[in-house]
């Protein structure tokens, strides 16, 4: 079963549900193939038992309501043909079903219209030490950067802290934004950011909600700083300890027309 | 190739393999002493292996070269989801004689 028929069989069984994971990346066009479908569903009765029989279709699979309800996490293969269906009830950054859908839309797949988590969301709820998580967090990077670019999206600090770095900085749209974002932004992941390209830091030392983090950045002596920046592995790894801030009513990417 | 026997797969949560953890909650100038500390045990470790062990960073080749219209790229997605079921299917029939 491919992940548009997984994906109808969710839809025909009337499950709430998010599309979140490496799945959400390929909707999104971070990620080109991801071999599962991650969900996260609402946690009540009367959709736990959606989900078992969707799972029953998907999976061939019964499990009870009380385990998917019991479990943060649960993955069901189909022996048959390795058609793999996590759920989830919770994400790292993202509470719960409802948390999921304010940082959702929907997007249509190939007919079949779906509610998929968005690019900065994912982003947050893949800060993980798996390698993999670490490949597609430089896949949303990229993507966002990409749009930035190519003025198809809205700037606003939360794209830029998802996708910062030296060429979107000199991009002119960005450029003469940065050093309000600098004195302002109350996003730590965009002042590490803004701290490790040194950019504005004259203006960031004075931004009143700046973050333990970049605030050491800046006080670091040079060569421990050198160590920390220079190689890409080194920075990647100094981002990821960084928290991307979602606002609480949620975040949507804002399309150009 | 390092994969995991069919048999190993059934119905039901599979436990073995392994999810990300949540990364520490630590900061500031702590955050970046744990972080120089990684870098200098691995550079000790290098010099005396004499090999270099810095780890690749995700980078840019990792991303598509471009991004084309949506539809052309979940249509590629559904036709590798296609090959791998096959491979699957295939395999398990191997096993299973």
């Amino acid at each position: 079963m491919n992940i548009r028929e997984q994906l109808e069989a969710l839809l025909a069984n009337g499950v709430e549900f998010v599309v979140v994971g490496g799945q959400a990346g390929v909707l999104r066009q971070a990620i080109e193939f991801s071999h599962d479908l991650d969900v996260i569903i609402r946690a009540t009765q009367e959709n736990a038992r959606r989900v078992r029989a969707a799972v029953q279709q998907i999976a061939h699979a019964a499990p009870d309501e009380e385990l998917i309800l019991g479990r943060d996490f649960q993955q069901y293969i189909d022996p048959a043909s390795g058609t793999e269906i996590d759920l989830h009830l919770k994400l790292i950054s993202i509470a719960d079903f409802e948390a999921a859908k304010r940082n959702a839309s929907d997007v249509d797949y190939l007919g079949v219209t779906v509610t998929v988590l968005e690019l900065p969301a994912l982003y947050a709820s893949k800060r993980t030490d798996r390698p993999r998580d670490a490949v597609h967090r430089r896949a949303i990077e990229d993507r966002l950067a990409h749009l930035v670019l190519q003025a198809a999206i809205e700037i606003d600090d939360v794209v830029l802290a998802c996708c910062l770095d030296r060429e979107v900085a000199d991009h002119p749209e960005v450029r003469p934004m940065l050093a309000e974002h600098a004195e302002r932004t109350t996003q730590p992941l965009l002042q590490t950011r803004l701290a490790a390209f040194e950019l504005h830091v004259d203006r960031l030392i004075r931004n009143p909600a700046l973050h333990a983090t970049p605030r050491a950045l800046m006080a670091l002596e040079p060569t421990a700083r050198a160590k920390l920046l220079q190689h890409p592995a080194r920075l990647a790894a100094l981002l990821a300890r960084v928290p991307l801030e979602l606002p609480a009513g949620g975040y949507r990417v804002r399309w150009r027309a | 190739m390092d994969r995991k026997p069919l048999e190993s797969y059934v119905l039901g949560v599979r436990r073995s393999r392994r999810r990300g953890q949540p990364l520490p909650q630590t900061t500031g100038e702590a955050l970046l002493m744990e972080l120089l500390a990684e870098i200098d045990d691995e550079e000790q470790l290098a010099a005396a292996l004499g090999v270099s062990l810095t780890p690749p960073a995700p980078s840019r080749s990792h991303a598509p070269r471009s991004y084309g219209p949506l539809r052309a790229w979940l249509e590629r997605s559904d036709e590798a989801h296609c090959h791998r079921e096959q491979a699957w299917r295939e395999e398990r029939r191997r096993l299973s004689r």
